[in-house]
């Protein structure tokens, strides 16, 4: 009897430590320290030592407006004060990199922890296997602050009488970028950012993802100014990468949209070369999405002027284009004239009228515009 | 410092004399006795987190009371661009290499004494003036030297230097693992001083196991060598790094004690002629009132 349970003992034990390696093999090479949840190097199966699970405290992802502005950190020192960290504006940054992550590990979904949960606050400590405070403070700052300024002083973030906190290089957003390419035709491809920026009222993290901070904060570009930027197609990107930003939106256009012989000076977007809908100087004023409202791209629209403008016939003053309409017109259709509701084209009188041609004749008086309104 | 009796100096001077006398070398054959504390202390260096700031230049000077200037005038970063050794007037140096993975940033080493765990400056001092201590700590005796520097021959690394400038008791100055600040519960004034902790103080196993388990976690970040670990036997301040540590200006060694071939030189060349230890003094007492004159006169004019 002794000997079976013996053996079941042996076999149970076996099972369990095939099964604790299994999980262990898992873990075993990836960027995590065992100490992120285990409080201790050595845990077993026994004696797992987790440490309390912070997932347990969910409370879910907040919006970066929520984040604290400002935040003010470190002691002032003797020759260095504390750093005003404006905590906002750099996690709006964040979100065309890794997001709040990207400095809180471990705690995209939880609350995010204090730092000094885990970093230690003294550098005289017992687990040397992470940073202290102080150390895991600067390293986030500087890995960033570095890559535009290599040599930037202390002075940068901290407070130092005298000096003064110098900032980012400004994002200049160029003007548009020549894309040298590895297409068999039409190797040049011409970006033309501000006008997507501006046209399309695009945020930059609408475009921007997984970005490094100096890929926008890019001190050599604000030397180059405006610029046209020739650059490689970076080696090793599918076809698919390379299309994925733009293809987000062009999504039916031909190749030759964009893959050219010449870098391209024409302007980018001509509303009615490319659509046939030339806008007025009341449409081209407003901003593309104002008309365009479907999320994800920019369908083409009814001409129809009542498709945007529901109801508009009821409050329009013809007086307005200086010519008041007299009785016998004041009701009839706008397309009744303007053919095709064509407001360039010259209004037809012929559809009703034999005998009557615009301009000779006119179906009401001449007016100032500006008498009109009053 | 360890204060040491005279009658221990003495008697060092003794076994000089009887070496100089023509005793067979086998009696100053006794190499130094080596017990190394499993707990000493170390110091790691990440050569990837340091950013060159040298804080630990400026706080190295101010905890030995070394000439400086304040601390905002290291913002300054044009001493970098030439390499520079550990000298009498900087126990502790940083030196820029160019950094192919990123041009902008380069890698940046601090250099200092690795307080070896079978030091060669201790066994090519005759007099015993240098001395490993428990703590990991290599000190030297101000009271034992007798000046005639064969440790700066000897260290592998060359970091003794010697205050040449100084006529009278002029000492050999190498970084001290800030034996005083820590005897006071301090750490080491650079590693306190460091920013992003690119030196990291602790117990040398603890230090070891800390290095080969970033290297293994970070394998793109770091080559598989912990510099140090092994050099010359061991050393206490330790190094990583993202590239071959030659191309870091560290020199390569093997992994036995460097003390041997010092050793052989000190007790096998030198062994049957008189010291050149006193005709070293003398030479040595002659240039520096020389140049001690000299430089009055030029004070002066
Ligand atoms: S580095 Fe040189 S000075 Fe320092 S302990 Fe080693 S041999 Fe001695
Ligand atoms: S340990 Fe002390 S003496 Fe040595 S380099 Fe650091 S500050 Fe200087
Ligand atoms: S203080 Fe630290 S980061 Fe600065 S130069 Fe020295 S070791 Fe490098």
């Amino acid at each position: 009897m002794r000997r079976i349970s013996a053996i079941g003992l042996l076999f149970v034990t076996a099972a369990a430590t095939a099964e604790a390696q299994r999980a262990s093999a898992t873990r075993v090479g990836t960027p995590l320290d065992c100490r992120a949840c285990h409080t201790s190097p050595t845990p077993t199966r026994n004696t797992p030592a987790l440490s309390a699970c912070p997932r347990l405290k969910i409370t879910g992802y907040h919006a970066v407006n929520e984040a604290p502005a400002l935040i003010t950190l470190g002691t002032p020192g003797a020759t260095y004060g504390p750093v005003k960290f404006a905590h906002r504006d750099h996690a709006h940054m964040a979100e065309t990199g890794k997001g709040c992550a990207g400095c809180h590990h471990y705690d995209q979904a939880r609350p995010i922890q204090k730092c000094k949960n885990c970093h230690a606050v003294s550098r005289k400590r017992e687990d040397l296997g992470k940073p202290d405070l102080k150390a895991a403070m600067h390293r986030q700052c500087i890995e960033c602050h570095r890559e535009w300024n290599p040599t930037a002083p202390c002075s940068t973030c901290h407070e130092r009488p005298g000096a003064a906190t110098a900032s980012a290089p400004k994002v200049t957003a160029p003007e548009r970028i020549v894309y040298d390419t590895r297409a068999a035709q039409g190797k040049v491809v011409t970006f033309f950012h501000q006008d997507h920026t501006d046209r399309f009222a695009l945020a930059c993290a609408d475009c921007h993802q997984q970005e490094s901070c100096g890929a926008c904060h890019d001190r050599k570009r604000v030397a180059l100014a405006q610029r046209v930027l020739a650059r490689q197609t970076a080696a090793g990107l599918t076809e698919e990468q390379a299309h994925e930003r733009c293809a987000n939106c062009h999504t039916t256009d031909a190749c030759a949209t964009c893959h050219k012989g010449m870098p391209s000076r024409a302007l980018a977007f001509d509303h009615g070369r490319r659509t046939g809908f030339t806008l007025n100087r009341f449409h081209a004023r407003l901003d593309c999405k104002q008309c365009h409202k479907a999320p994800g791209g920019y369908a083409r629209l009814s001409t129809d002027c009542e498709s945007c403008h529901k109801g508009w016939q009821a409050t329009f003053t013809h007086a307005h284009t200086g010519l008041a309409l007299d009785e016998q017109h004041k009701d009839v259709e706008c397309a009744g004239c303007h053919e095709d509701k064509s407001f360039r084209a010259k209004p037809t009188c012929a559809s009703c009228h034999d005998d009557k041609t615009w301009p000779a004749q006119k179906p009401g008086t001449v007016v100032t515009p500006a008498a009109a309104r009053k | 410092m360890k204060s040491t009796s005279r009658r221990s100096f003495l008697k060092a001077g003794t076994a000089i004399t009887a070496v100089a006398a023509g005793l067979t070398p086998a009696t100053a054959h006794a190499g130094p006795t080596n017990v190394l504390s499993p707990n000493r202390l170390g110091v790691l260096v990440d050569t990837t987190v340091c950013i060159g700031c040298r804080n630990c230049e400026w706080a190295c000077k101010r905890a030995h009371e070394l000439e400086t200037a304040p601390l905002e005038a290291y913002e300054d970063r044009t001493p970098l661009r030439e390499m520079r050794r550990p000298d009498e007037t900087a126990l502790t140096v940083v030196n820029q290499f160019a950094n192919p993975k990123a041009p902008d940033q380069p890698t940046t080493v601090k250099v200092q004494c690795m307080h070896c765990d079978h030091p060669a400056c201790v066994s090519a001092c005759i007099v015993g003036a240098i001395s490993k201590q428990d703590d990991g700590a290599v000190l030297w005796d101000t009271d034992k030297c007798i000046g005639c520097r064969y440790c700066m021959v000897a260290c592998p690394f060359q970091i003794p230097a010697f205050e040449y400038r100084k006529a009278i008791q002029p000492r050999i100055m190498k970084c001290d693992f800030c034996t005083d600040r820590r005897a006071a519960g301090m750490l080491p004034a650079c590693v306190e001083s460091c920013p992003v902790e690119a030196l990291t103080f602790g117990p040398r196993e603890e230090l070891v196991r800390v290095a080969h388990d970033k290297v293994r976690r970070a394998p793109d970040r770091y080559v598989e060598h912990v510099y140090g670990e092994r050099e010359v036997g061991g050393t206490s301040w330790m190094y990583l790094a993202d590239r071959k540590f030659e191309q870091l200006a560290f020199p390569t060694l093997g992994e036995s004690p460097a003390p041997g071939v010092s050793e052989s030189i000190q007790h096998g060349i030198f062994a049957y002629f008189v010291p050149p230890v006193s005709l070293y003094a003398l030479l040595g007492a002659v240039m520096w009132t020389a140049r001690q004159r000299h430089d009055d006169e030029e004070d002066q004019s």
